[in-house]
C-alpha cells in the first residue's frame, strides 16, 4: 500500500504529461492570443500548464477533455491579461517571435499572420475567447460549455462576431 | 482595394490553422517541466491570504463574544449598551468579511465556465478593494465606542458626554472627508488611489470595475 500512492502519482503525472504533449497546440494558441511578447507568451503557457496540472486530479474523464482544457486555459489567460495594465491589454505585440512565426508563410495560408494577430488583439478578452474558439472550429455546444452561455446565445454572438470581423477586414463594406 | 480587404472569413481560419502549425513547430518549450514548482509557488502566494483571513475570522469571533457579553451586562446603561452593540456589529462584520473572502478565494476553480469564473474574480476583487476597507475606515467613529467599552470594562467609568459628541462630530466629518477625497483621487486616476487599491487587492478597484463592466457588456451584447 505504501508503494501504491507514489506509483499512482507517477502514473497520473505520466498521463498528464502525455495529455499536455498531445494538446500543447491548444495551450500555445491561447497563450499566443493573450500575450504581448515572447517572454510573456512562454510565461503564460507555463502558467496554463501549471493550472492544468493543479486541476488534473479533479478532472472527470466523462466530460470532454478539450472543454476542460479550454476553460482553464482561457480563465488563466484572461486573468493574466487583467493582471497587466489596460494599455498592455490592447497592446499589439510585434516582437521578433511574431516575425519569426510570420516568416515563410505562403499565400495558401490566408490572412497574413501579423494581421491576424492585430485582429485578435483588437477584441476585448471575452470576445477574443469567442473568436479563438470560432477560429478553432469548435461547435456551438462546446463554445457554450466553455464560456458558460446557451447554444442559442453562442449562435447569435458568432453571427455578430462574423459581422464585426467583416467590418474590420473590409471597413468600406461595413 | 487592398488584398486584405478582399479576404473572407475562411481565410481567417486558414491563417489560424497555419498559426497552429507554426506554433507547434517552433515551440520546443517543455510545458510540463516547471508545473509543480509553479503550483507550489501559487499555493505559497495564497497561503498568507488564507492565514490572514482565518486570523481575522478568529479575532472577529472572539470580539463578537466579548462585546455581546459586555452589552448584555449593561442593558440599563445607554452609553455602554450602544457602544457594546456598535462594537458587536463591527465584530460580526469582521467575521462576515473574512469568511466571505475565504470562501471566494477557496472556491475559485478555473475548470468552471469562463464567464462564471471571471465574474467571480471581479466580485472578489471588488469586495477586497471596496467593501473590506470600510471595516477600517469605520474607526473614524468606532474608536469612541471602543474606548467607552474598554473604559467601562476596566474602570467602570463612562466617557464624558461632551468628549463623546465632539469626537463623534469630528469622526463623521473625517470619515465623510476621507471617502470624498478618496473618491476624487480615484476619479482622477491618481497614483495614490491606485497604490491603496493595489495594497488592498493586488490590482485595484478600477480594474475590478472594468472586469465586471466587460462581463456585463459581453452578456448584454
Amino acid at each position: 500500500m505504501e508503494i501504491a500512492a507514489p506509483m499512482k502519482d507517477a502514473a497520473s503525472r505520466a498521463e498528464f504529461a502525455d495529455l499536455l504533449q498531445r494538446h500543447r497546440g491548444l495551450v500555445f494558441k491561447v497563450a499566443h492570443s493573450y500575450s504581448r511578447d515572447a517572454d510573456d507568451r512562454a510565461d503564460l503557457a507555463q502558467e496554463i500548464a501549471a493550472q492544468l496540472w493543479r486541476a488534473w486530479p479533479s478532472y472527470d474523464p466523462v466530460r470532454p477533455l478539450a472543454t476542460w482544457m479550454y476553460r482553464i486555459a482561457l480563465n488563466v489567460a484572461i486573468s493574466h491579461l487583467r493582471g497587466r495594465s489596460r494599455h498592455d491589454a490592447h497592446h499589439v505585440p510585434l516582437d521578433e517571435d511574431h516575425h519569426a512565426v510570420e516568416s515563410g508563410q505562403g499565400a495558401e495560408d490566408g490572412l497574413p499572420l501579423r494581421a491576424l494577430q492585430r485582429l485578435i488583439a483588437g477584441f476585448d478578452p471575452l470576445n477574443r475567447a469567442l473568436l479563438l474558439l470560432y477560429l478553432d472550429a469548435r461547435s456551438h455546444r462546446e463554445i457554450a460549455e466553455i464560456l458558460g452561455l446557451t447554444e442559442t446565445n453562442v449562435a447569435t454572438r458568432i453571427g455578430r462576431l462574423k459581422q464585426r470581423l467583416r467590418e474590420r477586414l473590409c471597413p468600406e463594406e461595413g | 482595394m487592398t488584398a486584405e480587404l478582399e479576404l473572407e472569413l475562411d481565410d481567417l481560419r486558414r491563417s489560424w490553422q497555419a498559426l497552429e502549425r507554426k506554433l507547434e513547430a517552433q515551440h520546443a518549450l517543455n510545458l510540463e517541466l516547471a508545473t509543480e514548482t509553479r503550483v507550489d509557488k501559487a499555493k505559497a502566494r495564497l497561503r498568507p491570504v488564507l492565514i490572514g483571513q482565518a486570523l481575522q475570522a478568529a479575532v472577529g469571533i472572539a470580539c463578537t463574544v466579548f462585546f455581546a457579553r459586555f452589552w448584555l451586562a449593561h442593558l440599563d446603561e445607554p452609553a455602554a449598551l450602544v457602544s457594546g452593540l456598535l462594537m458587536h456589529a463591527w465584530s460580526v462584520a469582521l467575521v462576515v468579511s473574512a469568511v466571505t473572502e475565504l470562501l471566494l478565494v477557496v472556491r475559485i476553480n478555473y475548470a468552471q465556465p469562463v464567464l462564471v469564473i471571471q465574474k467571480y474574480l471581479g466580485v472578489l476583487q471588488y469586495w477586497r478593494t471596496r467593501m473590506a476597507p470600510l471595516l477600517g475606515l469605520a474607526f473614524w467613529v468606532l474608536w469612541l465606542p471602543l474606548v467607552e467599552v474598554l473604559l467601562k470594562y476596566f474602570t467602570g467609568a463612562d466617557i464624558a458626554g461632551w468628549f463623546l459628541w465632539a469626537n463623534v462630530a469630528v469622526g463623521v466629518v473625517g470619515l465623510a472627508g476621507t471617502l470624498w477625497g478618496f473618491r476624487q483621487l480615484r476619479r482622477r486616476g491618481h497614483r495614490f488611489a491606485d497604490a491603496i487599491d493595489a495594497d488592498n487587492a493586488g490590482c485595484g478597484v478600477r480594474s475590478a470595475q472594468a472586469l465586471l463592466a466587460d462581463i456585463r457588456r459581453f452578456e448584454a451584447e
